[in-house]
């Protein structure tokens, strides 16, 4: 799923938007939900697989951690950034073909 | 500490769903789990009505290779209590006032657990399989060294038979009805997600 011809996911898309600042696990939950205004929920579950699944593509990086802090935060790398972008290209021509043919 | 409510029950692991509903429906009448015996004794305590919602959960720590503990750790940082665990099950709480668990109606999460509670029917089954079958070899074994002694060899046969009957009667009345119907509900939910992605 991470060739440029191939859509992300929308909690995928979502958490890569919200580690343009680093976060952790509960702040990614939080965020993505603030960034959808409440629309997109992801799981637990699902967000510990997609960031070891997302970290394996090398699309984010885990932060080194804090002598003190027991949480780990992630960010978004270069190759996470460019994913985004082609994914944001990808959407707009969407958009675009949506609306001309619709002639909105 | 509310009173305590023990209550007997059972769930095969294709009926997850129910399991869950169940959980959720005792939570909202106040009562709310916190532990189970042996498999079939849930026990409850009394509280506040609604002040929790019950998730089951079933991680596979190969897919991500990591282990259990960091994954409870990271529920744990996500506002998520790790209730109890049934072998590699999980009964998973938190708050209602924050949030629910998921989406509602996500296909794709119940398609994900339905497929990991498959898997774990098809491991469990060959492992069983594997049991039976070192059970009858070393009978079968025991039988062709100890011909001299026939009442042993009789008593052997005998449980070869047993376990063999055993064996295929629990694989046709349990395991495949179960693993079909895990199959069925896959089927269903990829339909499902098909049309309403």
């Amino acid at each position: 799923m991470n060739t440029s011809n191939n859509a992300l996911t929308e909690a995928v898309y979502y958490i890569l938007l919200a580690l343009i600042t680093p976060l952790h696990g509960y702040g990614i939950m939080q965020r993505t939900a603030e960034l959808s205004g409440g629309r997109l929920v992801i799981s637990a579950g699902t967000l510990y697989g997609a960031l070891s699944t997302l970290m394996e593509k090398g699309w984010i990086e885990q932060l080194e951690v804090v002598a003190d802090s027991r949480r780990k935060e992630y960010q978004i790398t270069s190759a996470g950034r460019v994913v985004l972008e082609q994914e944001l290209a990808r959407l707009e021509e969407l958009v675009n073909n949506g609306k001309r043919i619709l002639k909105l | 500490m509310g009173t305590v409510k023990k209550v007997w029950n059972f769930f095969t692991i294709a009926q997850w769903e129910e399991e869950e509903k169940w959980l959720n429906e005792m939570a909202r009448n106040g009562y709310n789990l916190v532990g189970i015996k042996g498999f079939v004794r849930y026990v409850f305590e009394q509280g506040t009505p609604g002040e929790y919602i019950y998730k089951l959960d079933l991680p596979d720590n190969l897919e991500h290779g990591l282990d259990g503990k960091a994954y409870c750790d990271f529920l744990t940082e996500c506002g998520i209590e790790v209730v109890c665990s049934q072998k590699q099950w999980l009964f998973l709480r938190k708050k209602a006032a924050d949030g629910p668990f998921d989406e509602a109606g996500d296909m794709f999460a119940k398609l994900k657990m339905t497929n990991k509670a498959y898997s774990y029917a098809i491991r469990t089954l060959s492992m069983l399989l594997r049991i039976f079958t070192l059970l009858i070899c070393v009978n079968l074994l025991a039988m062709a060294l100890l011909t001299s002694k026939p009442q042993v060899v009789e008593l052997l046969s005998g449980v070869v038979l047993g376990v063999g009957v055993g064996a295929i009667v629990t694989l046709t009345l349990v395991w495949v009805p179960l693993i079909n119907r895990l199959r069925k509900r896959i089927n269903e939910l990829i339909d499902e997600i098909a049309v309403n992605r």
